[in-house]
């Protein structure tokens, strides 16, 4: 089971209801929307995707499979953008 | 189309001409060896033309009679040298606009690369790349007689959420006249090279009413570039954090200090409607804006 850590040298910043995460190095900017900033909060490089995925339901009050897929996409798309270690 | 001295020309000249400006209170003085590249700048920035040895900021543009080569140097002491005189010509431009630039975020005003306008006294900024039709919009939103601010920078102040006019003179490129209504004629001028492609710089009060002080930010759309099959403007709404990026893309501001920009700028489009906007033809896409702006504020 992964368990997704943010890379070093990611800022985050909150615009209104979007978030933006900077990467520095890479001189890069993402514009995530409020459920994909709460899923990087959580990579802590400890819990596993599933442990965030259940969290994920228990907060917002969604089916846990949802939020695993929810959680999953976002985990795929932010190792595309060289966000995680 | 106008010219200026071959560099041959101009290195034969020992005389230095001087202009002083004063940019929203920013005080910059150019020496040249070439008159005509003072005139250039004035045709553009003639309107923040001050007397005396006012400007702090000098940047001169200097012949070097050996080489053959023009220099541009900056306030900061850098230098940039050009071969040809349209290409220093031009450079000493850049470099007077990015001292003003630079000493405005001095004082806490932050320049993005947008036109602004303002419809029942509030600011409407708009953003996009070069060539995406900024200032051919903001001269159709003046013939439909909204105040006109800028067609190049908007000045913003986080602190106060007010948009500072920038009274520099309109840069039009062909093809613009023949689409703003009341514009035709400017299109029969004679031509200059302003670079990009410009061809006439023309006063805000030929496009319409110039505004008489700041507006407080009301909106902002995106340019995006158009297809030839878009018949009618689309508006489509983003947010906060995607606008404020996009306000930021290329401005020397998110170049020094990204996150410090990020949080001005954004500081800035969080209560106001953003969106992308594709435009259509000029005058019924900035009779668009205007009803969206109307259905934004209410």
């Amino acid at each position: 089971m992964t368990a997704p850590a943010r890379r070093d040298g990611i800022s985050v910043q909150r615009i209104g209801d979007e978030t933006v995460l900077h990467d520095a190095v890479r001189q890069q900017a993402h514009v995530v929307n409020q459920s994909a900033a709460w899923v990087w909060e959580h990579f802590d490089g400890i819990r596993s995707t599933d442990d965030i995925a259940e969290q994920l339901a228990r907060e917002f009050e969604v089916p846990v499979e949802a939020a695993r897929s929810d959680v999953n996409a976002v985990t795929d798309a932010f190792r595309r953008l060289g966000l995680l270690d | 189309m106008h010219s200026v001295p071959a560099p041959t020309e101009i290195a034969e000249r020992s005389v230095m001409h001087e202009a002083a400006y004063d940019i929203l209170g920013v005080g910059v003085r150019l020496r040249s060896v070439s008159r005509a590249s003072i005139e250039l700048i004035d045709d553009s920035f003639g309107v923040f033309r001050v007397e005396g040895t006012h400007g702090e900021l000098v940047i001169e543009l200097r012949a070097d009679a050996e080489s053959g080569s023009l220099t541009v140097s900056r306030p900061d002491g850098a230098t940039h040298r050009s071969r040809s005189a349209a290409a220093a010509t031009l450079h000493l431009m850049d470099e007077l606009v990015h001292a003003v630039i630079s000493s405005l975020h001095q004082r806490g005003l932050f320049a993005v690369h947008a036109a602004a306008v303002a419809h029942r006294g509030r600011a409407l900024v708009l953003a996009g790349p070069s060539g995406a039709g900024k200032t051919t919009l903001a001269v159709a939103l003046a013939a439909l007689g909204l105040e006109i601010l800028s067609d190049e920078l908007a000045i913003l102040d986080p602190a106060t959420g007010l948009v500072h006019p920038y009274l520099r003179r309109l840069h039009i490129r062909p093809g613009t006249p023949e689409l703003v209504r009341g514009m035709e004629q400017i299109g029969l001028r004679e031509r200059r090279d302003l670079g990009g492609e410009i061809a006439w710089a023309i006063g805000l009060e030929e496009a319409g009413t110039p505004a008489d002080g700041p507006r407080p930010m009301g909106a902002a759309l995106v340019l995006v570039p158009r297809s030839n099959r878009t018949v009618e403007p689309r508006f489509t709404s983003i947010g906060s954090g995607q606008a404020a990026l996009e306000l930021l893309r290329g401005t020397w501001a998110a170049s020094i200090d990204f996150p410090g920009a990020l949080r001005a700028v954004g500081s800035c489009v969080v209560p106001i409607p953003c969106a992308r906007l594709e435009a259509a033809d000029p005058m019924a896409t900035a009779e668009a804006i205007v009803a969206w702006l109307d259905r934004s504020h209410g």
